[in-house]
């Protein structure tokens, strides 16, 4: 091993050569990892790469087959995360376990011995309250926690575990639903308890939060440790990403030139109404072309759901919807299937699979109906295995066997499970929604690099996307949405992702004046620092910009809250001449800007922040 | 999941295949040494009881054959509740589709809807099967329907038709077909009846007295055609994802409202078959108590068997034999006792399924 001992001090956590091993999954492979206190460690690895399993065997959820854990010099083995926090040991999970109508120190105190019996609650609410400012933890005690945002409601956790005397605090990717005020404070937090002398193990798979908070890093890949305990500064973000993905990671992806050929899918005049029964898309008419892909923008909830559900004959309409020249509008689902239309639903588990069922099942979900799967009446499972298999092969799904339920498989997998059903039945248009979410900088890149090919092919693809740096890299034109309109349609020589911002917030593109002082001056800053070279190749091409990919994936599975866009807003600078810790606390920054502005830098993150500090 | 000290469960990475099957025998296993020792505690001997049950059920071939009588409708009604739950849909309704099953199969005596004298038998069971079989999938269509146009809770609607049906054939029983005021209708005449065993004592001679009767090979029948619904069917295929996640089954283009009526109408058919048989294989006339819960019990049939229409068929002739057995130990509830615990051994095993159990030591500590 190669890290720098620091001179007299028994680590907080020792865990030596743990080997996990999952049916068909060898999930740590003899992994080392050590924190002493006073240090952040960060655990850095793609979804599925090992780092909560690690890390739930240190909690005591898994034990390991072979290898030693030490706590404070000691050898411990555990049953249960309750012998974990006895050891002083806590983890805060990505999904909050708070009762929503109970208050702060209620929460805190559940589980506990004491109180026994009767609650005086205005005592635990001091004491919770100075525990808090020791570690410059803002909260109310008294709040509920429906009242709380969700980065409150994370700080609620970490009192929870620092209450119970937790000297050592696992984050399982704790910045991943958090807004970018909200995360910096989390690790202006961090770093205070840090510098208290807690050990923090810090799980994330985004490079520059990474680098922004950690001291030393261990990053996993498939089990293995790729580096151990290495300190940061060492390395820059290239090789950190190579580190985790185990190759040079092509950030530029190669996107043909090519003349789009007949209209495919044209929608005339489409309107329906959402769950609600609420007007969710108004007179929507587009068309998509051979070999073409149709970027749709817009903020969660402007109506793009929607589309896709009547598209795929999920949703009744009105108007005209042509496939092939015949109409699909109102037709069962199965129709539009028939004639070749692939759907990547936005919902994986919930819709996209029948999570029980084998990886077999999965896959013939849309044609076990045709021969050979099909025979009469039977369906021939020896045939459906055979192509199951073929397919696990080809799109490199990571599974046991093709009798592994489906629920067994990570985000990725299953992503890859459910592209390679859609895109080998040889589509003529796929629908696409939200393809790359929640995915790591791989199985994106992968994602990404198939629908290229399927447009080489000649497939019309419509891919709607939060990310708008996906759509900016892929498509051949963006249609913007916006409370269930199109408000504009860009081809590629016009992309702009300040004009494109501004349309999803509700700006028509008519409006879109060079008087307009804000907007133009951001256009400016854009052009200039960031997107300068992306507007003669349209694909990412600086680290910068693949940043932000590594960045959207995760935001994106937040909650919305207020109708916000979760795409690049956990944009912090991954440089170091920013350091978090001087964002004062008390104050919003986005105190006393208009509404239109504050969405704004939510959908723009750090590039609107840089003009406002110049 | 977690529960207190000393236990806790761990989700089980990948369920073996024989685990189902051991669990289901432990827990019936159990369920016969918790009755033993309550038994004991009553004060008589668990073992001579239980051998006197075993003798009772299983003891001749007079008494097998009283076990097969009992099975049979509680084989093709836990068929029927095994495919409706299958796609989870919740099919409690199968006592009344029972009923009305019956009722379909004695108006073809009672109205009569043939000249029974000169038809020939074989044409007049047949038509009692199918409109049994109509009539039981008929009172499946009106929960399916509501069901699968309105999303009606099916649990609460089956439920209710139970009793609809009973008091619909209640009323016929006490009126129109009553006999001499009796709550029954008269004896269907030999040409309506199913061939039994003792039919053929003239030829030989051991099955004198044995009241076995033909149904038994419908449920035979229908357990291999479910079977093959079930594993190799491109419907079944179709059932078992709608049943395992409904939303992808309508996003891969399957008509979820047409198979959920579809799904009904089968369970209700097995289940009015199963009215028929009973009518027409054992009491041969329409009377008020032709099911001591048949309906009921093969929904904990359909349950133990883990939805396997193989398993169906064993579990239908272990809950066949106690029932023989009830009639003959005293007091009589003690099969119903060892149902009852047996079914909530099983249900409660399925947490050995999913997870895996594991005793908590003491934190082991080595100081160094």
């Amino acid at each position: 091993m190669t890290f720098t001992e620091t001179p007299n001090a028994v680590p907080a956590v020792e865990m030596q050569e743990i080997t996990l091993r999952f049916p068909g999954v060898l999930a740590n492979d003899r992994v080392n990892f050590t924190i002493y206190p006073g240090e952040i460690h960060a655990l850095l690895g793609e979804n599925g790469a090992g780092k909560s399993t690690l890390m739930n065997t240190l909690i005591g959820l898994y034990k390991p087959q072979s290898g030693e854990i030490r706590i404070h010099g000691k050898n411990v083995s555990f049953n249960s995360p309750k012998d974990a926090i006895a050891h002083g040991i806590g983890m805060v999970h990505q999904h909050f376990m708070l009762v929503e109508n109970q208050t702060v120190t209620e929460n805190i105190l559940i589980g506990l011995d004491t109180p026994r019996f009767t609650l005086n609650l205005k005592k635990y609410d001091q004491e919770i309250s100075e525990l808090a400012e020791q570690y410059g933890i803002h909260i109310d005690p008294t709040a509920k926690i429906w009242q709380l945002s969700v980065g409150e409601q994370q700080r609620v956790e970490i009192l929870k575990i620092l209450y119970r005397g937790a000297d050592i605090l696992i984050m399982d990717e704790p910045t991943a639903v958090l807004a970018p005020q909200e995360a910096d404070e989390l690790i202006a937090t961090l770093k205070g308890m840090a510098a208290q002398g807690k050990a923090i193990a810090f799980i994330s798979h985004k490079l520059a939060e990474v680098k922004q908070v950690a001291d030393k890093l261990t990053v996993l890949r498939r089990g293995r440790a790729t580096a151990e305990r290495v300190d940061l500064h060492d390395f820059t973000l290239e090789s950190l990403a190579s580190l985790m993905v185990g190759r040079e990671v092509i950030f530029n992806l190669h996107k043909c030139e090519q003349d789009p050929g007949r209209e495919v899918l044209r929608l005339e005049d489409v309107s329906a109404l959402n769950n609600k029964n609420l007007s969710a898309l108004r007179n929507i008419d587009l068309s998509l072309h051979e070999g073409e892909i149709l970027g749709i923008a817009g903020i969660a909830g402007n109506g793009q759901s929607e589309l896709v559900e009547v598209i795929t004959g999920l949703r009744e309409c009105t108007g005209k919807i042509w496939l092939d020249g015949k109409n699909i509008a109102n037709k069962p689902p199965g129709f539009s299937i028939s004639q070749g239309l692939a759907h990547i639903p936005e919902d994986r588990i919930g819709v996209g699979s029948a999570p029980n069922l084998s990886l077999t099942s999965n896959i013939i979900m849309k044609r076990y109906d045709q021969e050979p799967i099909s025979q009469k009446w039977q369906l021939d499972y020896l045939a459906a295995n055979a192509l199951a298999d073929s397919l696990k092969e080809e799109y490199d799904i990571q599974a046991p066997s093709v009798q592994t339920q489906a629920r067994k498989l990570s985000g990725g997998n299953l992503q890859k499970l459910i592209l390679a059903r859609e895109l080998s039945s040889t589509p003529h248009l796929i629908v696409a929604m939200q393809p790359t979410r929640g995915l790591d900088i791989g199985a994106i890149e992968g994602v990404r690099q198939l629908l290229l090919r399927q447009r080489e092919l000649g497939t019309s693809i419509l891919l709607v996307s939060e990310d708008l740096d996906e759509l900016l890299a892929l498509s051949d034109r963006i249609a913007v949405m916006y409370e269930g309109r199109l408000v504009g349609l860009l081809c590629s020589d016009q992309f702009d992702i300040t004009n494109i911002g501004l349309m999803m917030t509700g700006t028509l593109p008519q409006d879109l004046h060079p008087d307009q002082e804000t907007t133009r001056d951001l256009g400016a800053v854009y052009k200039e620092e960031t997107f300068g070279e992306r507007s003669s190749s349209s694909a990412p091409s600086s680290f910068d910009e693949v940043l932000d990919h590594v960045r959207d994936y995760d935001a994106s599975e937040e909650p919305l809250t207020g109708g916000l866009p979760p795409s690049a807003e956990e944009g912090e600078e991954p440089s170091d001449d920013s350091p978090s810790a001087d964002v004062p606390e008390e104050q919003d920054p986005y105190a006393g800007i208009s509404e239109k502005e504050r969405i704004l830098r939510k959908i723009l993150g750090e590039k609107f922040e840089k003009r406002g500090e110049e | 999941m977690k529960i207190p000290y000393p236990v806790f469960l761990k989700r089980h990475e990948d369920t073996p295949k024989w685990l189902p099957v051991v669990t289901s025998v432990a827990a019936v296993l159990l369920a016969f040494i918790i009755s033993g020792i309550i038994l004991a505690a009553t004060g008589a001997n668990p073992f001579k009881v239980y051998s006197y049950f075993f003798k009772a059920s299983f003891g001749s071939w007079g008494a097998f054959s009283d076990v097969i009588v009992k099975a049979t409708p509680l084989l093709l009604i836990g068929l029927g509740c095994a495919l409706a739950f299958k796609m989870r849909l919740w099919n409690i309704g199968a006592e009344g589709q029972f009923f009305v099953g019956a009722f379909m199969a004695s108006a073809v005596v009672m109205v009569p809807l043939v000249n029974l004298d000169t038809t020939p038998r074989w044409a007049i069971i047949s038509l009692m099967m199918v409109l049994g079989m109509a009539g039981g999938a008929l009172y499946g269509l009106i929960p399916g329907i509501l069901k699968a146009k309105l999303n009606i809770n099916e649990v609460i609607i089956t439920l209710m038709l139970n009793y609809i049906a009973v008091l619909w054939n209640n009323y016929w029983i006490f009126g129109a077909w009553s006999e001499a005021g009796f709550q029954m209708t008269k004896t269907f005449p030999r040409s309506a009846w199913l061939p039994r065993l003792a039919d053929y004592a003239a030829k030989v001679p051991a099955f004198s007295g044995m009241t076995a009767h033909a149904g038994i090979f419908f449920g035979i029948i229908a357990a291999i055609i479910i079977y093959q619904i079930i594993y190799r069917s491109k419907w079944g295929y179709k059932i078992t994802l709608i049943g395992d996640n409904p939303k992808a089954a309508r996003y891969a283009g399957i008509d979820i409202t047409r198979n959920t009526i579809l799904v009904f109408m089968v369970s209700g058919a097995l289940a009015g078959l199963a009215g028929m048989t009973e009518v027409s294989g054992v009491v041969h006339r329409l009377q008020e108590r032709i099911s001591t819960s048949y309906g009921f019990s093969g929904v904990i049939v359909a349950w133990l068997a883990k939805l396997n229409p193989f398993a169906v068929i064993v579990v239908s002739i272990l809950f066949g034999a106690l029932l023989v057995a009830s009639r003959e130990i005293q007091p009589s509830g003690i099969s119903f006792l060892i149902q009852g615990i047996t079914l909530f051994l099983v249900i409660s095993s399925d947490v050995l399924l999913k997870y895996e159990i594991k005793w908590v030591r003491p934190t082991q500590e080595t100081a160094q």
